[in-house]
């Protein structure tokens, strides 16, 4: 069923994290020992190179790049070549599908029929070192270095408890990400100016006599004054929702009423409302419960980016790069 | 503290008065249970509440999206929906957006619906080392992906033709890059599915802050011989298919309908969906066409299918409106409002075409109500709303302001001489797009999939108007009356819902109520110019008939705008409200009532990009020849903004009941009489040849009987017929009568022998009457008031 093979796929990604996870501290090791030679050989950017890289720019652009932007080009190509060349050291393009159906692929095109199978093919072509300099194999291989190091950062992701103290830190440093808005519980009796024109101020200040004389009771104020589409109830409004259903005018003022008590009118583009505040919820910080799956994600996002910044950094202490600059 | 002034001491006694007569009317009974597992909101508002929102947009996920270099993801289609900026095509050489886009208001809810077909094949594409990665028409994308966007004027990508032609196909086969029964696509495409579903889970808020929802979705795009016969289905929760049903496997919608229906509706849990079609102003007038898909005439049991599975249809978006054309509408002047001028979606503008009458939402309604009376079912019962279909993964991109800016179409409406162009498929007849809103109880899933089924939704032309608008019996004076959102839902049905003739012989009454836009952050807006009803119905000659009534507001308010300055004037109004008969009525003829709420006019978004571009259409040769289309006719320099309502159906099978139970003095003395108006008596109501029973319940059943086939005698051949039996043997009814004119309204009354009815409460409260015979069955109900001794049905 095409059900049950989706979802088998779906679950393998995840086993390949832990074998990476590994080879990146493979990685680690190489770099950081000194006494094996951490040093790498050279990158050289050749300055035809450079006119290559110029070209792709104005060409794909149509715009003519700034020195900035070609210098910020350069170290991203000097960024790949590292990430292709400590891939190649660690073996990553052995047994690499990709890498092989582009072996074979080349081999159909050379020999036809004569490539023989796949795995004969790609041994053959190996053997032939058609896997070398090849733009789809470098990507390929420049792509699975950075998955790398984001598979390592889940691998060394801590679990349970730990996970969950992590996670609220992360909350907390971001709060203003993930922030509650203020929230507010109302009555309101509204008094719409296209129906009473110039008696409006007078009729709002006569009705809140005889609200604040009863007191009228917010559940029987409601049969007062004039209809109003969205209600004369609104519960836990955040300032957002109360500008939707009165303009902004109104959820700024709501914000600074008293509770419990008839407001002097507050006006909105319809009229006036008389307002009748019964509670408040403050501006929070909501549980990590409520936002985990969101949280979760950011901070696997930053640890991922982390862990690339990392790897890169140490590739670029142990990869001297010179770049040929034009006469 | 100065005595009341007279007309405020008036206010007082009216107010009070009000206070005394009102009934406390019952808030309308949640129509919904809920299908996953989340917190209850605490807004949660039993009358309903509006919540704006966007029921179609595409990332990069959409294969068309990603041609026009488009790389936001869902996830940012939602971050932009609740206020974020993202980031908008061409990308510069490190990858970094060149321009940016953000809402001013955010969004209460937002789908986003990537197509279907090529959900996996661009996967594949840009997937190193995938099965299909290394075929050629993979390089091909790749190729395309990495080279300059062609402009606008060049011919479209050879690639990209390769994409558009195997959805154009009546047979459709997938690309040879998706292999041995495309299991490269699909599987690719089960993974992007999965990254949907993921992102709509990661922006709902299942918290009782119910800040934003999302809905699983995606499109289903035919587009038969270059004709738009598009859906977008939106699931109502998490529970979803392991893959979206696309228009390769199923060409044809009764086939979609079918898979969905054993892949979800029909599996155990709560999967359920909804299909918004859109875009019928350009189908050829086949997204309407009174047929099955297939050219098979369509049955009762295909109406009450499409009409289940398809509640909603998009009657405005950035691909222009569907309401009407000035060609079938010559007395409405607002049909001429954002046509697309196309006959197909990749044909360049024209103003002289006319497009066939089943594009258009109207005609198609009253098609329906044709093959409601010819089947017994209306397959076209639907209601509106507005979207975008927006390429960019701008949800709620409709802002006159801003579109001129961003475009909906990627790095193609990367710069103002591409958007004002007429080529296909965007440009300067296009727009913003609209917004649907939703009257629900909460800002959750189950409660807005609720109000799409119910079809309690309007759609806006970008502009965030509130409109309510109620059909039944509303009281007359339900403008001046404070609760007239709640005797709206008692006394009758919101937008969307389905009346009889519930005053009899006599016209329903609607009530509307519409508050202009508020604005907000920084969006201005325009008062109101008027409110209209929309009617269209059956006339006794079969033919269909339309006519609109200005109801609210001034057409002549001499509000206008300086096209130089976009400098409104004239006068308008914040709010406008209105109860309205129906002049024409007529019991025996089947209708649809909408509310369509016109704004005053401003300047239309190409008239603020060609401001704002220094074109001055007075002085030709004075702007560079890229921007001669700023001074065209092919369309307006000025835009009404508008809201248009779900119909209110009204169905000529129902009935309106006149009743009154008299309660005797002594236990089993009680009599009934009730007086059922049937607009047309319909063929499968014989009330000869089958046992008729009727039932009168509240809490309680009060009262049923059913007369055995045969009892009425046909006195006059299809026009009168009787019984009596001063006995009441039969279920106490000692009298029935019908009445039927020779327009088919039948008024059928029926009296009883003295009986016990005590299961009626002695009070005002909602008594329901139900008419059952052979394969009819109808009901009405409505609050009966208790006065001297009797409960007589409110008026």
């Amino acid at each position: 069923m095409l059900v049950r093979m989706v979802r088998s796929a779906v679950r393998m990604p995840a086993l390949h994290f832990l074998v990476l996870g590994a080879l990146l501290a493979a990685v680690d090791a190489r770099l950081t020992d000194g006494s094996s030679g951490g040093g790498r050989a050279p990158i050289l950017i050749t300055a035809a190179r450079v006119d290559e890289i110029r070209d792709d720019y104005e060409r794909t652009l149509q715009m003519v790049p700034t020195p900035a932007d070609i210098d910020a080009l350069v170290a991203r190509e000097a960024d790949e070549e590292m990430l292709y060349r400590e891939a190649l050291l660690l073996g990553l393009d052995r047994h690499d599908h990709a890498v092989k159906w582009r072996v074979v692929e080349k081999m159909h095109f050379l020999y036809g029929d004569e490539a023989g199978d796949a795995d004969a093919a790609y041994r053959r072509g190996l053997a032939l070192g058609l896997e070398r300099d090849d733009v789809v194999v470098r990507n390929a291989l420049i792509t699975k270095m950075r998955l790398l190091a984001k598979a390592a950062s889940r691998t060394e992701e801590p679990t349970g408890p730990a996970l969950d103290d992590a996670l609220i830190a992360y909350l907390r440093d971001h709060a203003a990400t993930f922030a509650r808005d203020a929230r507010l519980s109302l009555s309101q009796v509204f008094l719409s100016a296209a129906k009473r024109g110039d008696t409006l101020t007078a009729d709002a200040q006569a009705l809140l006599q005889q609200l604040r004389t009863g007191p009228t009771p917010p559940a029987d104020a409601v049969r007062l004054g004039d209809p109003f589409p969205a209600g004369n109830t609104v519960a836990d409004a955040s300032a957002a929702t109360l500008a939707k259903l009165f303009g902004e005018g109104f959820a700024t003022a709501a914000a600074g009423l008293a509770t419990g008590q008839w407001s002097e009118p507050i006006r909105s583009p319809y009229g006036v409302h008389l307002v009748w505040v019964s509670g408040r919820n403050a501006a929070d910080l909501p549980p990590l419960d409520a936002v985990r799956s969101r949280v979760l994600r950011a901070y696997r996002s930053e640890r991922r980016d982390r862990y690339l910044a990392r790897m890169m950094t140490e590739l670029r202490a142990a990869y001297p790069v010179e770049v040929e600059h034009a006469g | 503290m100065r005595a009341p002034s007279r007309s405020a001491r008036l206010f007082v006694v009216a107010a009070t008065l009000t206070v005394a007569t009102l009934a406390s009317a019952e808030p309308p009974t949640q129509d919904w249970t809920r299908t996953e597992t989340r917190a209850d909101c605490t807004s949660y508002n039993a009358l309903r509440s509006p919540f704006f929102g966007e029921t179609h947009i595409h990332t990069s996920f959409s294969g068309d999206a990603a041609f026009v270099r488009v790389r936001t993801t869902p996830r940012d289609a939602y971050m932009f929906a609740k206020g974020g900026q993202i980031g908008l095509p061409p990308y510069d050489a490190m990858d970094q957006p060149t321009r940016f886009a953000q809402l001013r208001r955010p969004l209460d809810f937002t789908a986003v619906t990537d197509h279907a077909e090529f959900l996996g094949e661009i996967r594949t594409c840009l997937t190193p080392g995938a099965p299909g990665y290394d075929d050629s028409t993979c390089q091909s994308v790749r190729d395309e992906l990495a080279s300059p966007p062609a402009g606008i004027t060049a011919p479209i990508p050879l690639v990209v033709i390769a994409f558009q032609l195997t959805i154009q196909a009546a047979n459709p086969v997938r690309l040879g890059l998706c292999g041995p029964g495309n299991v490269n696509c699909t599987t690719q495409a089960a993974l992007v599915w999965q990254d949907e579903l993921d992102a709509a889970e990661e922006f709902y808020d299942r918290t009782d802050a119910c800040d934003f929802t999302t809905f699983p979705a995606y499109e289903w795009t035919n587009n038969l011989d270059g004709f738009n016969l598009h859906r977008n289905i939106i699931f109502r929760n998490a529970e979803v298919p392991a893959l979206p049903t696309s228009y390769y496997e199923q060409p044809l919608v009764e086939g979609l309908f079918s898979t969905l229906e054993n892949d979800c509706l029909d599996q155990p849990g709560n999967c359920d969906f909804v299909s918004i079609p859109h875009n019928s102003n350009v189908s050829g007038g086949l997204m309407f066409e009174s047929a099955n898909g297939d050219g098979s005439p369509l049955t009762k049991a295909d109406a009450v299918r499409r009409a289940k599975h398809e509640p909603l249809v998009e009657i405005f978006q950035h691909k222009g409106q569907s309401e009407c054309n000035p060609a079938y509408s010559p007395n409405d002047e607002q049909c001429g409002f954002e046509q697309l001028k196309r006959l197909q979606l990749f044909q360049n503008a024209n103003p002289t075409v006319v497009p066939p009458r089943t594009n258009f939402l109207r005609y198609a309604l009253e098609d329906g109500l044709k093959l409601e009376n010819s089947l017994g079912a209306n397959p076209f019962k639907l209601g509106f709303v507005g979207s975008t279909d927006g390429h960019s993964s701008l949800p709620g991109g409709v802002v006159e302001e801003d579109f001129g800016t961003t475009g909906h179409l990627g790095v193609r409406d990367g710069s103002a001489q591409n958007i004002l162009s007429r080529i296909a498929p965007g440009g300067i007849v296009t727009n913003g797009g609209g917004l649907a809103v939703l009257w629900a109880e909460e800002n959750s899933r189950d409660s807005l999939f609720a109000a799409m089924r119910r079809r309690e939704a309007y759609a806006t032309s970008g502009t965030r108007p509130i409109v309510r608008f109620f059909g039944g019996r509303p009281p007359q004076d339900a403008c001046d009356d404070p609760a007239f959102v709640a005797e709206g839902y008692a006394r009758g049905v919101p937008m969307g819902g389905e009346i009889g003739p519930v005053l009899g012989r006599r016209s329903p009454r609607f009530a509307v109520m519409a508050m202009q836009d508020p604005g907000g952050g920084g969006e201005p807006s325009t008062p109101l110019q008027r409110i209209q009803i929309v009617k269209a119905w059956i006339d006794g000659d079969n033919v269909a008939r339309e006519r609109v009534y200005d109801v609210a507001g001034n057409a002549r308010n001499g509000a206008d705008v300086d096209t130089t300055s976009c400098t409104p004037s004239g006068t308008g109004s914040a709010s406008l409200c209105a109860v309205w008969e129906d002049p024409a009525f007529k019991p025996e003829q089947r209708a649809y009532y909408y509310a369509r709420v016109l704004e005053n006019p401003v300047c239309r978004w190409s008239t603020r990009l060609c401001n704002s571009l220094g074109v001055d259409c007075s002085q030709p040769g004075s702007y560079p020849a890229i921007y001669n289309d700023c001074c065209s006719t092919i369309v307006e320099k000025t835009i009404q903004e508008r809201a248009w309502t779900s119909p209110i159906y009204y169905q000529t099978e129902a009935f309106g009941v006149k009743g009154q139970l008299t309660f005797g003095r002594n236990t089993g003395e009680d009599r009934l009489r009730l007086q059922l108006t049937i607009g047309r008596v319909p063929p499968d109501l014989d009330v000869t040849a089958n046992p008729l029973t009727f039932t009168v319940k509240d809490d309680d059943v009060v009262y049923t009987a059913t007369l055995p086939a045969g009892s009425l005698i046909e006195r006059t051949p299809g026009r009168n017929y009787s019984y009596d039996d001063a006995a009441g043997t039969i279920g106490g009814i000692r009298k029935i009568r019908l009445r039927v004119n020779k327009h088919g309204t039948g008024v059928l009354s029926l009296d009883t022998v003295r009986l016990d009815l005590s299961q009626a409460e002695p009070t005002n409260h909602r008594l329901s009457v139900q008419l059952a015979s052979g394969d009819y069955d109808q009901t009405d109900s409505r609050t009966w008031e208790l006065s001297q001794g009797k409960l007589k049905t409110q008026r």
